[in-house]
């Protein structure tokens, strides 16, 4: 039985989900004009179109992130099993950090974490 | 410490990316130096300190003849690398190239492939073996698209990457499907029992598909040709060496430790796909006009023959798939030296482009000859000793017509290394050519590299060391 | 069909088949997307769909052990690192092409 709230839930998520969409395509007038279809932006006028390319940097500072996001993974187990692995895991994860903090310098020496 | 190559590599490659960053561009040519000698110590201490047999880090590392003489390879050919693409580098070309550069990434990068490629033969978990074959293809993909300014290059580094992907991720659920069936991540043989199941073959086929990949066996060759032509050349030099190596390496950990005796089963599936790959090679690089191209379809066809030493499964298939990769590396190492050479000095990569090279430069287009012999398999050049003695154990494994058709290969393959002999010796050079110069390392690289294939061929020690250490490894 | 649904909860055979789509829709989508991001993404999913299964047959076949798990958390720092790999040789040759449709990579010939 420990499936079924979860499976009630589902149901329900579904069923008010897809209900409120035909629920207002049944009874809502339908009528389209230039405003209305305009992108929300918190009431203010967008300016072109939302379609853009983004400036390279944005991605450079997304690799960036990536790699340390991900290697942040690594620490987690260890940091579950802290009290077993004591003092030679802390030492393993402190090799690990130190190889991540030499790229990070290597980051910021070459520039990379500077917005041009 | 029987990782102390692997230590070394791994803190050359941090000590130059660090000094890298603390030196003005005109002191950065102390980096290549660096690297090669980092490489040198690597090599003497695995020489002096690994013993053959040892297991380490709770039985996940270890060392046998096997590995020992695949982590020889590996060194000598990323030292040879790092010597025939330091002018290219430090800029002593004749002909400026568009987005050379970044020295210190460069030999860090190329290190790390290094690494990634020994670490891959000690890898006794499956874990250590799927990161590091990561670790030695992935800076590869760096490495071709390195001419960031260049087009061409960024499209082989995209075709390279978009397909090695592919093929780690197919390779990957291999080995994940085969970790399901034994329960274990250790590479002890599997047993006999799971060969039945479905399950088994898809992973198996995956598997293929990965070594395939790497090693350009044919269908899964298409990649190499474009990724060859587009990459620098002292990088298409090392990817025809290096990562066949790497895939070699990675075929004879799945095959010899995980799925031991299965591979005398698939001997004719071995050698099917051996005789695929060095007759589309060899076919197709007759057409070639590029000459990266064409080596790319000439590595192609070696990797059938070393291919070729897995077919039985037999125990004297590895002594001579090891002496052939040894041979391989210098030899294609010598001619790619020319390569790398001709294309700094005039920015030339097309056949017809050597014509008259024997006027000009007597001395290297001689040296370029006897490579090209040699992978040809002229005797007594060396390339006919590792032929001879891969094509003896497919004939000693009863795969005849296997030998008849290497044997044909063989000989069309000679036709077409001399069709550069031809533009180089026969074909006149043109009115305004004149002497091309060579930096002294890159002829003293030429000259040792030509010595040792020479003497490859002609001193049987080499061979008998090899031979006799790893026949008393796998027969035990 | 409630009461079944909560009696029988998902077995090994569920989660490969799951996995096994997913790798099929990685496939799919590297063979038809035009995109280099797209098929990286593809990529990414057969990846992935190969890393669920490493969990799935440690949890059911070796509950007590962590190798698989372990395996999976490598597989993810892996996929990273070509993930980045990827999409800086893509940003690169975005420079000098202004595309990254794989349809038009064909500068590369004998």
């Amino acid at each position: 039985m420990d499936y079924f709230f979860v499976l009630l839930f589902s149901g329900l998520a579904v069923l008010f989900i897809l209900g409120g969409i035909i629920l207002s395509y049944l009874i809502a007038p339908h009528r389209p004009n230039r405003i209305k279809n305009t992108p929300y932006e918190c009431g203010e006028i967008p300016l072109g179109s939302a379609w853009i390319q983004f400036n390279v940097g944005y991605y450079l500072f997304a690799l960036l992130f990536l790699i340390f996001d991900v290697e942040a993974a690594f620490l987690y187990p260890w940091a579950v099993i802290l009290r077993v692995v004591g003092f030679p895991g802390l030492l393993e994860v402190g090799i690990f950090l130190l190889v991540l903090i030499l790229g990070l310098i290597y980051a910021r020496k070459k520039g990379a974490l500077e917005w041009v | 410490m029987i990782f102390l190559p692997e230590l070394i590599v791994v803190v050359c490659a941090v000590a130059i990316l660090l000094t890298d960053l603390w030196l003005d561009e005109r002191r950065r040519v102390i980096l290549a130096p660096m690297a090669a000698i980092g490489l040198v110590v690597a090599m003497a201490s695995l020489i002096i300190s690994v013993p053959q047999n040892g297991l380490t880090l709770g039985g996940r590392f270890s060392v046998d003849p096997v590995g020992w003489w695949f982590k020889v390879f590996f060194l000598l050919s990323g030292l040879i690398t790092i010597l025939i693409s330091l002018d290219l580098l430090d800029g002593r070309v004749g002909v400026r190239m568009r987005g050379i550069g970044f020295r210190g990434e460069y030999y860090t990068v190329l290190l790390a492939t290094i690494l990634g490629m020994m670490v891959l033969v000690s890898a006794r978990d499956l874990i250590t073996l799927y990161v590091s074959l990561e670790l030695a293809t992935m800076p590869l993909f760096v490495l071709t698209a390195w001419r960031r300014d260049d087009a061409q290059s960024g499209e082989a580094g995209m075709k390279y990457v978009i397909f090695g992907a592919m093929a780690s991720a197919c390779m990957l659920y291999g080995l994940g499907l085969l970790y399901g069936l034994t329960g274990s991540t250790a590479l002890t043989a599997i047993d006999r029992q799971l060969a039945n199941m479905p399950a088994f073959w898809l992973a198996t086929a995956m598997l293929v598909a990965g070594i395939g990949f790497k090693l350009t066996i044919v269908p899964f060759h298409f990649w190499a040709a474009d990724v060859y032509q587009g990459a620098p050349a002292p990088v298409t030099a090392y990817l025809s060496v290096a990562s066949k190596g790497a895939g070699l390496a990675f075929a004879f950990q799945i095959l010899y430790r995980w799925m031991d005796g299965w591979i005398a089963d698939a001997a004719v599936g071995v050698a099917v796909f051996a005789a695929l790959t060095m007759t589309l090679g060899n076919t197709v690089a007759i057409v070639q006009h590029n000459i990266k191209r064409f080596m790319a379809f000439s590595a192609i066809s070696q990797a059938g023959y070393l291919v070729m030493g897995f077919v039985g499964g037999l125990p004297e298939g590895i002594p001579a798939m090891l002496f052939y990769l040894l041979v391989y590396a210098v030899t294609n190492l010598a001619v790619f030296a020319c390569i790398v050479w001709f294309s700094n000095q005039t920015g030339k990569e097309q056949i017809e482009d050597y014509r008259g090279l024997a006027r000009t430069n007597p001395l290297i287009a001689l040296t370029m000859m006897l490579g090209l012999f040699s992978l040809a398999g002229i005797p007594p050049l060396s390339g006919f000793v590792g032929k001879f003695f891969l094509f003896s154990v497919a004939s000693k494994a009863g795969f005849h017509w296997l030998v008849a058709v290497a044997a044909v290969n063989s000989t069309i393959s000679l036709y077409y290394y001399l069709r550069i002999v031809r533009q180089m010796y026969i074909e006149p050079a043109d009115k305004d050519s004149t002497r091309l110069p060579i930096t002294p390392t890159l002829a003293a690289t030429l000259m040792v590299l030509s010595a040792t294939q020479l003497l490859m061929g002609i001193i049987p020690s080499l061979y008998e060391t090899i031979s006799s250490q790893t026949l008393a490894w796998l027969a035990r | 069909m409630i009461q079944y649904l909560a009696e029988h909860g998902p077995g090994l055979i569920h989660w490969l088949i799951l996995s096994n789509v997913l790798f099929a829709i990685g496939i799919y989508g590297l063979l038809s997307r035009r995109n280099a991001i797209g098929i990286l993404m593809s990529v990414e999913l057969m990846l992935n769909s190969a890393a669920m299964n490493a969990v799935v047959f440690n949890r059911f076949l070796t509950p007590r052990a962590v190798d698989g798990e372990i395996l999976a958390l490598f597989v993810i720092a892996v996929a990273a690192a070509e993930a980045v790999v990827a999409l800086a040789i893509f940003v690169a040759l975005f420079r000098n092409r202004s595309s990254i449709d794989v349809n038009r990579m064909d500068s590369l010939k004998g």
